[in-house]
């Protein structure tokens, strides 16, 4: 099909994106003091993510790089097309997600890793200071606000990760996405990688921040368990349904399972989707606590390649409807 | 108004593919960009096998999906029934080639645009037969308006019982099979 690798990461990094900040936000709500650094890395991380799936996208866009100014048309030329929601959609998240990652930076503090550079780069570090103090004053305008951009932010966040699943759902010229299933499985996805690329981030931080979260491992675990179980519900059902409605989307099922794409199949959404992490979550269900802290990169790291493999995967699979 | 269509009687087609050479002639496509393709397939178990041939192109469809789901609205039906594309609004993203259940926009990397069947639009509108009707060296193809009851096409259609491909795919296609 014409959608390939470029269109594969924009959708993975704009699930994982808004699905970072759903699980900041249930963090949050849940209660911010426990889970304090997955709040922070969730609201640090997603909007880069999902902006950083931008790059790709307008990279796959055949006028992208001669013409880019035609982007404008996608806003307001077809209030129709699910591309023209995606758009607003995101850039209004983006927009939104990047505001609350600056608030979630503490201006009246001092930064440790701006410290460090004043020795070595007393010219970056002077530079670096003024920009922050600039920053400052508007830090303090928009902090008030920071509730309402919440609420904004998760019902973006939602629309996102659903949007992912619509826009290739709502063709019935391929039989295995016009699914019901597809948008919800994504859905699911995203929650999952979300949640796989917060941890992820908050392992690498200084070392503080990773006992903190260390201390709720087990807890986190047991929920992104949750989230894998449904996601092979999912799958399992979107695949057995696919395979028995149309003979195109048979061939679909055919090709991933048996066919050119079993190898990605197999090992990247079974094994490292799936198996892997789920492994390791049910072993420390027996030991009874949690693994170390890089233990979770392991098994987080592996949701991460699993959730791309997965949106590749749909696009690679895509057999056209039969003519004849 | 009219509503410009095609019928294609398959009961002549020998498969030569003269159509598709006309059209890239007329467009001037390169040897790997087809608008319009020759699909075979086999039927039946030897020793009584045998091919059929089916061309297709743009469809034309009242409702059309590439029009529906075109961010840009680069693409657009115009009130003939052609469905044409605003070069100078599309942007690339290429959701009307995976939308289309035909199959049948092609992209072109060069330009960065996809093409397809117009119908011969420059044609049709000096009063020519489209490039692929007129190449036919069977006769099998046949151009005209399928709103007015008297013309060949709508009698056609009629007389030979012919029928678009895949119309519960419910895009209302307008070329027509006789098969």
């Amino acid at each position: 099909m014409s959608w390939g690798l470029p269109i594969a990461v924009y959708l993975f990094l704009a699930g994982a994106g808004a699905g970072a900040f759903l699980c900041a936000i249930g963090a949050e709500v849940y209660s911010r003091r426990t889970f304090r650094p997955l709040v922070h890395s969730g609201t640090l991380i997603s909007g880069p993510l999902v902006a950083l799936g931008m790059p790709f996208l307008i990279y796959d866009l055949g006028m992208g790089q001669r013409e880019p100014w035609r982007i404008f048309f996608l806003f307001f030329g077809n209030p129709g097309s699910i591309m023209s929601w995606g758009a607003w959609i995101i850039s209004a998240f983006v927009t939104v997600a990047l505001t609350l990652a600056f608030l979630e930076l503490d201006f009246d503090e001092t930064w440790p890793w701006l410290e460090h550079r004043r020795p070595h780069h007393p010219k970056l570090y002077r530079r670096l200071t003024l920009l922050k103090e600039l920053m400052t004053p508007i830090h303090h305008i928009i902090e008030p606000y920071r509730g309402r951009l919440l609420v904004a932010g998760t019902i973006l966040a939602l629309a996102t990760t659903i949007y992912t699943g619509l826009l290739i759902g709502v063709l019935n010229s391929v039989p295995l996405w016009n699914s019901a299933i597809l948008p919800v499985l994504f859905m699911d996805s995203a929650l999952s990688t979300g949640l796989a690329a917060s941890v992820v981030y908050a392992v690498v931080q200084p070392i503080e921040e990773r006992r903190l979260l260390a201390h709720h491992f087990f807890s986190l675990n047991q929920i992104h368990a949750l989230m894998i179980v449904v996601e092979v519900l999912f799958i399992f059902s979107w695949l057995l349904l696919a395979a028995n409605s149309s003979t195109a989307a048979g061939q679909s099922i055919h090709l991933l399972m048996f066919g050119d794409l079993a190898l990605f199949f197999w090992i990247g959404i079974a094994f490292f989707g799936i198996l892997d992490p789920m492994l390791i979550y049910i072993y420390e269900v027996v030991l009874g606590k949690p693994l170390m802290a890089y233990g979770m990169i392991v098994s987080d790291g592996s949701v991460l390649v699993g959730g791309f493999i997965l949106r590749y995967l749909a696009l690679a699979a895509a057999v056209p409807v039969m003519l004849f | 108004m009219a509503r410009y269509g095609l019928v294609v009687d398959l009961t002549k087609c020998v498969g030569c593919g003269s159509c598709t050479v006309a059209c890239q002639a007329q467009w001037e496509l390169e040897p790997e960009e087809r608008w319009l393709r020759l699909e075979i397939q086999e039927e039946g178990v030897y020793p009584s096998a045998s091919q059929r041939f089916t061309t297709v192109q743009c469809m034309h469809c009242d409702d059309a999906p590439c029009v529906r789901v075109c961010p840009t609205a680069a693409n657009y039906k115009r009130r003939d029934g052609l469905v044409l594309m605003h070069e100078g609004r599309c942007i690339g993203c290429k959701y009307c080639v995976v939308a289309c259940p035909y199959q049948a926009r092609v992209f072109n990397e060069e330009r960065g645009t996809p093409g397809k069947c117009r119908l011969c639009d420059v044609r049709i509108q000096k009063g020519v037969q489209p490039a692929c009707v007129l190449s036919c060296p069977a006769g099998a193809r046949y151009f005209g308006d399928l709103d007015d009851p008297t013309s060949e096409v709508s009698r056609l259609i009629v007389l030979k019982k012919a029928r678009q491909l895949r119309p519960d795919l419910r895009t209302g296609p307008n070329i027509y099979y006789v098969r």
